[in-house]
């Protein structure tokens, strides 16, 4: 009983030491994160609709949808941005969902990613692979997305969520 | 607190030897074959590779740390807890700091970081080497260890960038060895880590082999 005791406190002593470690670290990282993620936020939200003036917050209660950006120009409504989450393999996925006012799907920005690093990333590595795997979709019509794993299929639903969402609205 | 009677330190070591062993004649990447999960998932462009390489050694030569110095202390009943922990914990603060500093690498190395925990390289160094030894002799080996994981790491990414995509990406330079047209993308998928790889561990067998022999023969 006296040796488990011992165990137990010695073993409870070096989770305490390293939770105030990362503790330490995570207030000291934090911020500058949080900094990086709201530019990066910004930079994604007009990279969505370049020509867009400004931008009205709208609340939802869509599954997997955080956020209902619509991006105007003027008076005129260019589309909608749909911030939605969604649990991937290895973490969550957050992105954005572009739709604009025709019902097609313009963009999807990536927010945060933890998933294996694929084909698309870093653009320049793929410097023929990728151009030649991307130019076979321009200017075409998408009927069908799979969704054949673990991370694609909760993103096919939530992309459905918000499309229903959108046809509401519009 | 009571020091671990179950942990016997291991006898004084030539600290040259325990510095460079792991550079080459042990590489943990090309000679022990460790750490492949990592080496073939993310040595797709040479930047990434050598900061994975770097972040891994710094995982280690911390978690060597640690371990040395507390070492005496961990009953040897909850070792395994203890130096997993120690390891999340410098795995962890290795993930904000990058996420903080380098965000770029911290979203190209993606689900690998957090994955150094269980690298075998890391618990192995701690559990097998600096629970034994002094803390000198951890540092030297983490160190020598770290290089050669950059060593493995970085050739791996410049042969893979280089032949996939004709270029050497070096943070704001761009290095193009040969136009891009003559490039095989091949070698940047994951296809091509497996044929590199295994052409440098051929290699290095080889050059192993032949030394082995000659020896033999003079002997």
């Amino acid at each position: 009983m006296k040796k488990i005791i011992h165990l137990s406190l010695f073993l409870g002593l070096v989770v305490g030491i390293s939770t105030i470690a990362l503790a330490f670290v995570n207030d000291l990282t934090a911020p500058i994160i949080a900094e990086a993620q709201d530019v990066l936020f910004a930079q994604q939200r007009q990279a969505a609709f370049p020509e867009a003036t400004r931008h009205i917050s709208h609340a939802t209660d869509a599954p997997y949808t955080l956020e209902i950006i619509e991006a105007l120009s003027g008076d005129t409504t260019l589309g909608y941005i749909y911030v939605q989450e969604i649990m991937g393999f290895a973490d969550v996925v957050r992105y954005m969902l572009v739709i604009d006012t025709n019902g097609y799907i313009r963009n999807f920005l990536t927010l945060f990613n933890m998933e294996t690093p694929g084909f698309a990333y870093p653009p320049r590595l793929y410097y023929w692979a990728e151009h030649q795997f991307m130019d076979q979709y321009l200017d075409t019509h998408i009927d069908t997305l799979a969704a054949a794993t673990v991370t694609t299929a909760p993103i096919i639903e939530a992309i459905r969520h918000a499309y229903d969402d959108f046809f509401a609205r519009r | 607190m009571e020091a671990n009677a179950d942990v016997n330190l291991a006898p004084k070591q030539d600290l040259n030897e325990v510095f460079l062993v792991g550079i080459i004649r042990e590489n943990p990447v090309l000679v022990m074959l460790l750490s492949l999960c990592p080496i073939l998932g993310v040595s797709s462009n040479f930047v990434n590779s050598v900061g994975m390489g770097v972040i891994t050694g710094v995982v280690i030569l911390f978690t060597n740390i640690m371990i040395s110095l507390s070492g005496r202390f961990i009953p040897n009943e909850i070792r395994i807890p203890v130096i997993i922990t120690i390891i999340a914990t410098a795995v962890t603060i290795m993930e904000m700091l990058t996420n903080a500093f380098l965000p770029d690498l911290h979203a190209a190395l993606g689900i690998f970081l957090p994955l150094i925990v269980v690298n075998c390289i890391v618990f192995g160094r701690a559990e097998g080497f600096a629970l034994k030894n002094k803390l000198l002799p951890s540092i030297l080996d983490a160190l020598g260890i770290t290089i050669g994981l950059v060593l493995a790491f970085g050739l791996m990414g410049f042969v893979r960038e280089l032949l996939g995509t004709g270029a050497i990406g070096l943070l704001v330079l761009d290095l193009r060895i040969f136009p891009a047209e003559f490039a095989v993308p091949l070698f940047v998928m994951p296809a091509g880590a497996f044929i590199v790889l295994g052409v440098i561990v051929g290699i290095i067998s080889t050059i192993k082999i032949s030394k082995a022999s000659k020896e033999k023969k003079n002997a």
